[in-house]
């Protein structure tokens, strides 16, 4: 997983599998989604990223089976 | 025409890399349909031709220049 972000438009990209995406969608008018042609999720795209995603605060934690 | 850094990076990848330049100026100039978003930017799209007819939108940036996100929206097609 990669995550990009793009200072000059406040866009972060979020990237979960290398593949070629057959499918944009609109989740609201700041999120595109896409898709593999299996439907798979391979991306998502965030406008505005400092409004509304906090991306000051960015952290990432793999929690252990207990 | 000038171009945002996501635009730039993004058109590395492989189902970017075949949307021509003179697609994108294409819909710049021949918008087929266009709505202003409300942070400001721009959208438009047109269908390509050469693309199977397929439609492509542009976002611009709101100073009308700066192409930032271009793709084939399928679901345009389907509303028009």
């Amino acid at each position: 997983m990669k995550i990009k972000y793009f200072k000059d438009t406040d866009t972060i990209l979020m990237i979960f599998k290398d593949a070629e995406i057959a499918d944009t969608r609109d989740l609201d008018e700041n999120t595109l989604v896409e898709f593999d042609a299996e439907g798979n999720l391979v991306s998502i795209t965030i406008e505005h990223a400092t409004e509304r995603a906090n991306i000051n605060d960015f952290s990432y934690e793999q929690l252990a089976v207990t | 025409m000038k171009f945002t850094s996501c635009f730039e990076y993004t058109r590395k990848r492989a189902d970017r890399k075949h949307i021509k330049m003179e697609w994108i100026e294409y819909v710049v100039k021949h918008p087929i349909d266009e709505e202003v978003q409300d942070d400001g930017r721009i959208r438009r799209w047109a269908n390509i031709a050469e693309a199977e007819n397929r439609c492509l939108r542009v976002v611009f940036l709101e100073d009308v220049e700066t192409i930032h996100n271009p793709f084939f929206d399928r679901r345009h097609k389907e509303k028009s």
